[in-house]
């Protein structure tokens, strides 16, 4: 069973990931390609500060979304202005620049060794020992975030986020800064990220650059289109679909290697028969622009 | 003192001058119209206006203070709404959301939509109340819940001109609101657009391609010609004139009407 709880764990976390995302891509149109960065630098704050500093989780996961989510507001304040293309370059770059610099930056992130050692979650005097503990955690702190996002898109917030991404002419003769929503909204994006990056740190107790490289904002871009834009519901199937199904082929004898190439033609063929039989995702609310 | 003030506004796409050395006044509380054949650059005045696009020369006062290197949406807040040729209704949103996304609320700051305290909730339920009279206003309430794209396109127009009207503007600009509109549609948006000059204290200008809608609501009238501003005046002094004629007509009528 523990295999289970730690396998829903990490659902729980992609879904924080992808609720992040969603904040971006679904509501506000911004195709931000540097998730897997932000995800890092919340990782490595976390981690640092845990194993380091030896600070409590409480105050690692506020700095983890500190870091992440000022660093997205830094960034977003110039590059927010360009239009859709040179904006996906500039995240594109973000990813590259940060995978460079956790691999390089030996003295603070010990570069390719990564962190050892990180403790787990330990939360109001209750500490995550086992597998279990850990899912229900992380499975309260997701369905938080997921509350909270919810709070956010149906708000007057989340109304002008919709406003600016059908039409920002319109948007703006009513009064939208659309340059500060945007970067409001990558900010707290990026803070979402950050705080599932530290997440993952607690639960694999051990992290490398490797793991935030460009494939994980693949990975996430794909469970946000599969479970779908705009939907609590399809932040959760999302991951969950592409985490446990291609889990599943561990039961059904095929060898080593093989579970591999298998596991990315799913995920090929289930993102192909989206496309075409329901492109909006399996709950999805809002269309992609 | 005026409401609006354009001072020798010039606006040049290239090597093509659309708005060319442009003045005029507009008073508080009047119907302004901007009439002329298309190309005229009536639509480029409105964008140079509520600052959808940058003048290359002259001056833009409005309220008393200088826009002329504002933002659109700072110009917005101070007070100037517009409608667009197109209703540009936002897909996915009801017709309730549409008027709603026009407040100004607290909670358009994430920190109070996630805290969501008294004050917010008093706001929204005020929003909603004054939303429910403006769609009463345009006879859409019984489509509140409707997404705004399934409306009629004559619903959509008066949908776009209670989105704007529910910034609280002083000063709305409508671009040819009554295209598309049938008989019925056309007396309403005429009562609707002088009932917000006269009763609720709203300075209006429009364009308008009807010229009899023009004549009978309109205040002051500008004809523009090619980006210049040729002829201003009241309907009265208007409605004969060989220049207004001739922009319309050709030169050959207005010589016959004379």
């Amino acid at each position: 069973m523990d295999y289970v709880y730690s396998l829903m764990s990490q659902v729980c976390i992609y879904a924080i990931s992808v609720a992040a995302l969603d904040l971006l891509v679904g509501y506000t149109t911004i195709l931000s390609f540097g998730h897997a960065a932000f995800i890092g630098i919340g990782a490595y704050t976390g981690a640092l500060l845990l194993t380091d500093l030896h600070v409590g989780t409480p105050v690692a996961l506020i700095a983890s979304m500190a870091a992440s989510g000022s660093i997205a507001y830094a960034i977003g304040v110039p590059t927010l202005r360009l239009s859709g293309d040179y904006f996906i370059l500039a995240t594109l770059g973000l990813s590259v620049v940060t995978s460079s610099i956790l691999e390089n930056w030996m003295d603070l992130t010990n570069g390719p060794f990564g962190i050892f050692g990180i403790p787990t979650l330990s939360l109001f005097g209750y500490q995550a020992r086992s597998p279990l503990d850990f899912f229900v955690t992380v499975a309260v702190i997701t369905a938080i975030v997921l509350f909270l996002k919810q709070l956010l898109v149906t708000s007057s917030y989340g109304l002008s986020l919709r406003a600016l991404k059908e039409d920002d002419v319109v948007a703006s003769s009513q009064g939208k800064n659309a340059t500060r929503l945007r970067v409001i909204t990558f900010a707290i994006g990026g803070a979402g990220a950050g705080l599932a990056g530290m997440l993952t740190a607690c639960n694999l107790r051990f992290i490398d650059p490797s793991l935030f490289h460009l494939n994980l904002t693949i990975f996430i871009w794909a469970a946000l289109f599969v479970g779908g834009c705009g939907s609590w519901l399809g932040n959760l199937i999302g991951p969950f679909l592409l985490l446990c199904l291609p889990e599943a082929l561990r039961f059904v004898g095929l060898e080593g290697t093989a579970v591999a190439h298998v596991r990315e033609l799913f995920y090929g063929g289930v993102l192909i028969a989206l496309t075409m039989f329901r492109p909006q995702g399996i709950a999805g609310k809002l269309r992609i622009r | 003192m005026s409401i609006l003030e354009l001072s020798h506004v010039t606006r040049h796409f290239g090597g093509v001058t659309a708005v060319d050395e442009v003045t005029f006044a507009v008073e508080p509380r009047t119907i302004t119209s901007l009439v002329g054949p298309n190309g005229a650059g009536k639509t480029t005045v409105f964008n140079l206006i509520s600052k959808l696009v940058q003048p290359s020369s002259g001056s833009i006062v409005f309220d008393g203070a200088d826009i002329t290197a504002f933002q659109s949406y700072k110009v917005a807040r101070r007070g100037l709404g517009r409608t667009f040729q197109d209703p540009r209704m936002f897909a996915g949103m009801s017709v309730l959301e549409h008027v709603l996304s026009s407040f100004s609320l607290p909670d358009e700051n994430p920190v109070f939509a996630i805290l969501s305290g008294p004050r917010v909730r008093a706001a929204r339920r005020t929003a909603l109340l004054g939303a429910g009279a403006l769609l009463d206003q345009f006879g859409l309430r019984h489509r509140f819940a409707d997404l705004a794209q399934d409306l009629s396109f004559g619903e959509q127009r008066f949908l776009s001109i209670a989105r704007t009207l529910a910034c609280d503007p002083k000063l709305i600009l409508l671009d040819e609101p009554s295209v598309g509109l049938d008989a019925n549609d056309l007396e309403k948006l005429k009562r609707m657009i002088v009932y917000l000059a006269r009763e609720c204290g709203k300075t209006i200008i429009i364009i308008e391609h009807n010229l009899d809608v023009i004549f009978e609501i309109s205040d002051e009238i500008h004809l523009l010609v090619s980006g210049k501003l040729v002829l201003s005046g009241r309907p009265d002094e208007l409605r004969r004139h060989p220049t207004m004629i001739e922009a319309y007509l050709g030169g050959a009528y207005a010589t016959l009407s004379t």
